[in-house]
């Protein structure tokens, strides 16, 4: 009954600090917004503009196949700003369906105007494919059939895009930081602050207060990975295959080792300060050498021993084969082991080494 | 009554200093018990290894015929701890405090409950207020108040007055009275004689590590079998000379028109002063005699002030 009013108390502490609370969500979001627009699916989709004056069944079928395609945004121009947006690079195309272009067709042709930028490449791509999507709607107008016919096949069953590879990795780093600097803040703070002092007073033992301290903590964390995971699905289109369950173990695992690595830090940093200083010292090398922005697997020869021994790789890999690879739990079950024995041995650590004081009284 | 506390030859040394040197107590059930002391002179580290937050280097400590030490969770449930420096959680309640206190031993708390308790310290106006909104006075009751939760035996208050306005340090006092008139024993520490003298009913004075003396504060005051200070004002000079001869007055002094004195025989002393005006016809004013006081005890049993300039 303590215990669970310890966790309620954390949670309530965590969640009325709404500073506190603002920065822990927005840094990852802001992370992946930051390179979800420079690296995202966004950049990949092109824009027409469709001035629409017909009312012909041709005139439909033709804007309900543009809209069908993949990585195109078909907008519906009726102001007539079409072509200024254009000349701002905001569309890459302008399609003109002039009332009566159809007349008699397909006796007489029809007569339609797609105007582009010269010097967008992309706008010049447009070209090309508005002109083979009007080619297929003619083909199957006058039902001749193709004499060629072309299948893409991808050399991967999906294709992974920058994004698919950096969402995993974010989510890790962000469970890591949280797990480093949430829980040993927290603690160093309280125990600066004379709290645990008070709390040594009581008859709550230590396991619990630690106990409900983790809890709270692992909360931050899954709330966190849901925002990222709904953010990157939702907003920047990752592809997210994996079981979402395999997904939930492995973000707890991963949360608990880094969260018991914050707790050995609290144990031995003395202030805010040099928690801070501590959580870099264990956090920085693994934001760069653990796979989170980067694929790791061919650095140097002399590095691979350092990456081997970081916990975030084990987790960075984990989670990207689980998420956007579709593989299963035992897929990864070597990932989790070595993260799970991390925690193990940081727990040793951390339950010897335990102060209730800053100094020794 | 027996004691409750028993304390022997209690020890603790930090490097070269000695914190608490040999120190011997017994502290009756019921009673408020004062301990009167500088800076530094051992209050903190003698409360707190009876609490069982310090390890003594020596000596034993018993609470209610349980030692506290080497196992200080035997006594928790004996004691309340209100500590000198004040650290609570932010972003709870007052309320919310009080209510996780209790479930710390195994008390469930209701709500009603929980303000009973907050208007015993007269907090329950707060009870809804986040705690880092209180003022000092107000975390000191509720610090009180998380003492009480699990209905203790023994209460301690370190320095519960420290830093507090008079208006403030008078609603404390009433605090307290109202906790020991339910029976609780209470331990305090404090470095106003006034305090002293109002609340407890015997008073240790410690200084450096060491208890100096212990009685009631009258029989301490009375101990000192010191000097009253008698002072008046004369419009008209006054000559003293003859004053100087009666046996107990000493350290006769006149600054403009304000005189003072100190005389071991009141009543011979101001007799002598009437006459004296009224033969040179000169006319007495604000006459005034004070007594001595514990911060006379402690001047006289240190040669020092009790607080640092
Ligand atoms: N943790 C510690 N480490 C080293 N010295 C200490 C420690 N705690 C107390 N001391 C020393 O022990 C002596 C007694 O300190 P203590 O805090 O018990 O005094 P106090 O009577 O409570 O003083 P105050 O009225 O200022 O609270 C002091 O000289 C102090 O410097
Ligand atoms: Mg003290």
């Amino acid at each position: 009954m303590r215990f669970a009013a310890m966790v309620v108390a954390n949670i309530k502490t965590t969640a009325r600090n709404k500073q506190a609370l603002f920065f822990l969500f927005i840094f990852p979001i802001l992370f992946m917004a930051l390179f979800g627009l420079v690296f995202g699916k966004s950049q990949d989709v092109a824009k027409i503009a469709v001035v629409n004056q017909d009312k012909s069944t041709l005139a439909k079928s033709i804007t309900k196949s543009l809209s069908k395609i993949d990585k195109l945004q078909v907008e519906k121009d009726g102001q007539g700003d079409g072509m200024e947006k254009l000349k701002k690079g905001k569309v890459d195309a302008v399609l003109v369906l002039e009332k009566g272009f159809a007349k008699n067709f397909p006796r007489h042709p029809a007569s339609i105007d797609l105007y582009y930028d010269p010097t967008s490449t992309r706008s010049q791509m447009m070209r090309g494919t508005i002109g083979a999507v009007l080619g297929g709607i003619e083909r199957s107008m006058i039902k001749t059939p193709p004499l060629i016919t072309v299948k893409s096949k991808s050399v991967q069953s999906n294709q992974l895009t920058y994004i698919d590879f950096l969402l995993p990795g974010i989510l890790a780093m962000s469970l890591m930081n949280s797990g480093l600097y949430g829980l040993a803040t927290a603690m160093v703070t309280r125990r600066e602050k004379g709290v645990l002092r008070r709390l040594k007073l009581t008859p709550l033992p230590l396991s619990q207060y630690i106990g409900a301290g983790i809890i709270n903590q692992l909360l931050v964390s899954l709330v966190q990975a849901a925002l990222l995971v709904l953010i990157g699905h939702y907003i920047f289109g990752v592809k997210i295959i994996g079981a979402l369950t395999s997904l939930a173990i492995l973000v707890i695992v991963g949360s608990l080792c880094f969260i018991t690595i914050g707790f050995v830090i609290a144990s031995f940093a003395k202030t805010t300060e040099a928690v801070a200083t501590l959580g870099n010292l264990i956090g920085m090398p693994m934001m760069f050498l653990g796979g989170v922005f980067f694929p790791v697997d061919n650095v140097p020869n002399w590095v691979k021993p350092i990456v081997k021994a970081m916990p975030l790789k084990y987790l960075a890999d984990s989670l990207r084969s689980v998420m956007v690879q579709g593989q299963p739990l035992s897929y990864v079950h070597d990932d989790v082991l070595v993260l799970l024995a991390v925690t193990f041995a940081a727990f040793l650590l951390a339950v010897k080494f335990f102060r209730w004081e800053s100094d020794k009284r | 009554m027996g004691s409750i506390i028993d304390i022997s030859n209690l020890v603790k040394t930090y490097g070269d200093v000695r914190a608490v040197d040999n120190v011997s107590l017994a502290v009756e059930s019921g009673e408020v018990f004062g301990i009167l002391g500088p800076n530094g002179a051992g209050k903190t580290t003698t409360l707190e290894m009876i609490e069982g937050l310090r390890k003594p280097d020596g000596g034993t400590i018993t609470i209610d015929g349980i030692p506290a030490w080497p196992n200080p969770n035997k006594i928790k449930h004996l004691i309340g701890v209100q500590l000198q420096a004040t650290a609570l959680m932010d972003f709870l309640t007052v309320r919310e405090m009080v209510r996780l206190f209790a479930s710390f031993y195994g008390i469930r708390m209701g709500k009603s409950k929980a303000d009973e308790l907050l208007n015993e310290v007269a907090l329950v106006e707060k009870a809804g207020s986040m705690i880092n909104q209180l003022s000092g006075g107000q975390q000191q009751r509720l610090s009180i108040a998380l003492a009480l939760v699990n209905d203790p035996k023994v209460i301690f208050l370190d320095e519960p007055t420290t830093g507090l306005d008079p208006q403030a340090r008078r609603k404390l006092w009433s605090v307290v009275e109202r906790i020991n008139a339910e029976g609780k024993t209470v331990v305090l520490t404090t470095h106003y004689m006034e305090e002293a003298e109002v609340l407890c009913s015997r008073v240790a004075i410690m200084d450096n590590g060491r208890v100096i003396a212990l009685d009631t504060p009258e029989g301490l005051i009375n101990s000192l079998e010191s000097d009253v200070k008698i002072t008046f004002t004369a419009k008209h000079p006054l000559d003293m000379q003859k004053l100087a001869k009666i046996s107990s007055v000493s350290k006769l002094s006149q600054v403009d028109s304000s005189y003072s004195f100190y005389a071991g025989d009141v009543q011979k002393s101001i007799m002598s002063l009437l006459r004296l005006a009224d033969s040179q016809e000169v006319k007495i004013e604000n006459l005034n005699v004070a007594g001595a006081d514990l911060e006379d005890v402690f001047l006289h049993l240190t040669g020092r002030g009790l607080r640092e300039q």
